[in-house]
């Protein structure tokens, strides 16, 4: 019985040791970026830097050197505002891609009645309609085919009550979307 | 063994999928979108013609149109024709004066033999001879005065899309002539002596108004009619009856004939006022509507018309042309209806009024109108 007791401590101890003997093995692995053109980009559509509602403004439509970034900034008014083609976006590649619109920071201002980003394709069929009050993303759209173009219109409802002719509706208001794409449509982008 | 190789190779497709998953490849463009509102560009305004309900930016608009009755001559027959006429049958004696007045528009009309229609007209017979003093329409925005002794009628021009208020007025101030007188909204338009002997006999026999003749088609309204006679006694008459009791000789043959209907003259109902630098496009649409009436609703700017929404039971055109509104200058909002006295009312218009830079189409904004009938 004593034997028996030895006998389970000494393997404790050498089964101690081995782990305190822990092995590393090192494999090498190479990690090679080989950077590309962006497939998708941005690009003016055909009212970017027309007259917007007021003096001098205009639809303010800015995009990155690289055509893979995008500002807009809209000079709207009471009611129903509609803002056509003011972004296309287009695939460069050969191949096909998958594109969702993620809406990180929402517009949030109260006089917003709807705000609604709307992308259609060259035949004028609805993609999607993106709500830019909520925080959200779309399933995959597409496949946006290569060469192929998507355009972007923007449509604000702003509420008339408490208004006044000689002021406008609200300061302003700001939101922060991605456009995402990936050449599958299984996985959800993270 | 053979278990333990099958097993294993499940575990490798199963890691080699995993990794296919994991091997995903996103892509992610940042988009940012700001808004800097203004205040509204364009706004409307209140022509205070019917009870109107402006929104609080001014950038929508309730409006109330009162229900009206006037006389409806109708000719839809190129081969009939529509006489509304009321026999006077009263001397002209010296110091004596006869004066109709009515307010008329004409709409829809064609006239391919330029045969006229007459919008207002006194039958005075001198010594058992005919003579007409007439106001008459031949198209376009043009009326033509004509009488007695007058070889070539008097051109007036006169903006045709909108009602009018007409009047002729015949005195016999001395034994041995008449004067003349044509007035068109309270102003005289012309006027003439027309010498007579001092012995004739003047009758004015009778007062009419549309087209013996055939050949041309036309709706002729009219309201407020207001007659004073030799006697200086007034009759009149504003159809709110639903009965005229005032044409009350008047013919017709074919598909032409009278009735008293609601009518909404062409007037103006709503200013839409350019607050901006700059200018812009317009235009009124509407939606879809079935009501037994017959509308129509357009824009005018200081120089032009825009084409007409067209109601004929349903809506038949279901918006204007598009015309400029420029820096600091209004557009003329417009509407006529027509409804038969057995329609169900009220009936309510739901317009859009859409304006944009002008020739630019990036932005488009659109504002309400509600319009209640009845």
């Amino acid at each position: 019985m004593f034997k028996r007791k030895i006998l389970i401590l000494l393997s404790l101890t050498v089964l101690l040791a081995i782990v305190n003997a822990a092995v590393f093995v090192y494999y090498t692995t190479n990690l090679s970026l080989s950077p590309v053109a962006p497939p998708i980009v941005f690009s003016n559509g055909n009212n970017a830097g027309q007259p917007d509602l007021s003096g001098t403004n205009t639809i303010g439509v800015i995009i990155g050197s690289a055509n893979t970034s995008l500002t807009i900034t809209l000079h709207p008014t009471y009611r129903y505002n509609y803002y056509k083609n003011i972004t296309i976006i287009k695939n460069q590649d050969t191949k096909a891609y998958y594109v969702t619109i993620r809406v990180n920071t929402p517009l949030s201002n109260a006089k917003l009645l709807s705000a609604t980003l709307r992308i259609y394709d060259t035949t004028g069929t609805t993609i999607t309609n993106v709500d830019l009050r909520v925080t959200d993303t779309t399933a995959w759209l597409g496949p946006l085919n290569s060469n192929s173009k998507w355009f972007i219109d923007i449509i604000l409802s702003i509420d008339e009550t408490g208004g006044s002719p000689s002021s406008a509706p609200f300061a302003s208001d700001s939101a922060s979307l991605q456009l995402i794409y990936s050449p599958q449509n299984v996985e959800t982008a993270p | 063994m053979k278990q333990t190789f099958l097993l294993s190779f499940f575990f490798f497709l199963l890691f080699s999928l995993t990794l296919l998953v994991f091997a995903s490849d996103f892509t992610y463009y940042p988009i940012s979108i700001s808004l800097n509102p203004v205040a509204p560009p364009i706004t409307f305004k209140n022509p205070n013609i019917y009870p109107t309900l402006l929104g609080p930016a001014n950038a929508s608009a309730t409006i109330n149109v009162t229900l009206n009755k006037a006389l409806h001559a109708y000719d839809y027959d190129t081969n009939g024709y529509i006489v509304i006429q009321r026999i006077i049958n009263q001397g002209l004696t010296t110091g004596t004066t006869f004066s109709i007045q009515w307010y008329a528009f004409i709409t829809n009309y064609t006239d391919p033999n330029s045969i006229g229609v007459v919008l207002q007209e006194i039958q005075v017979n001198i010594n058992n001879n005919p003579n007409w003093v007439s106001i008459t329409y031949f198209g376009g925005n043009t009326v033509y005065l004509s009488g007695p002794g007058l070889t070539t009628p008097k051109t007036y021009t006169l903006d045709m899309s909108i009602a009018h208020t007409f009047n002729i007025t015949i005195s016999r101030p001395k034994t041995n002539r008449l004067s003349i007188y044509y007035y068109i909204d309270n102003n005289l338009a012309y006027s003439y002596n027309y010498a007579i002997t001092k012995t004739a006999n003047v009758v004015i026999y009778s007062v009419e108004g549309g087209r013996y003749s055939t050949s041309n088609t036309y709706d002729l309204y009219i309201d407020n009619v207001r007659m004073k006679n030799v006697n200086n006694i007034i009759t009149s008459e504003d159809f709110e009856s639903g009965t005229d009791n005032f044409f009350i000789n008047s013919y017709s043959s074919g598909n032409a004939g009278k009735t008293v209907v609601y009518y909404t003259f062409p007037k103006i109902f709503l200013l839409a006022y350019n607050n901006d630098t700059k200018s812009y496009a317009c235009k009124l649409s509407i939606a879809p509507l079935t009501a037994p009436i017959i509308a129509n609703f357009y824009i005018k700017n200081t120089t032009s018309t825009s084409t007409s929404i067209l109601i004929k039971n349903t809506v038949i055109t279901s918006e204007t042309s598009e015309i400029l509104l420029g820096s600091n200058a209004y557009v003329y909002m417009y509407l006529n209806i027509t409804a038969p006295l057995t329609a169900t009312l009220p009936i309510t218009f739901n317009l859009q009024y859409t304006y944009h830079p002008y020739n630019s189409y990036g932005i488009t904004v659109t504002y309400p109108i509600t319009i209640t009938y009845g």
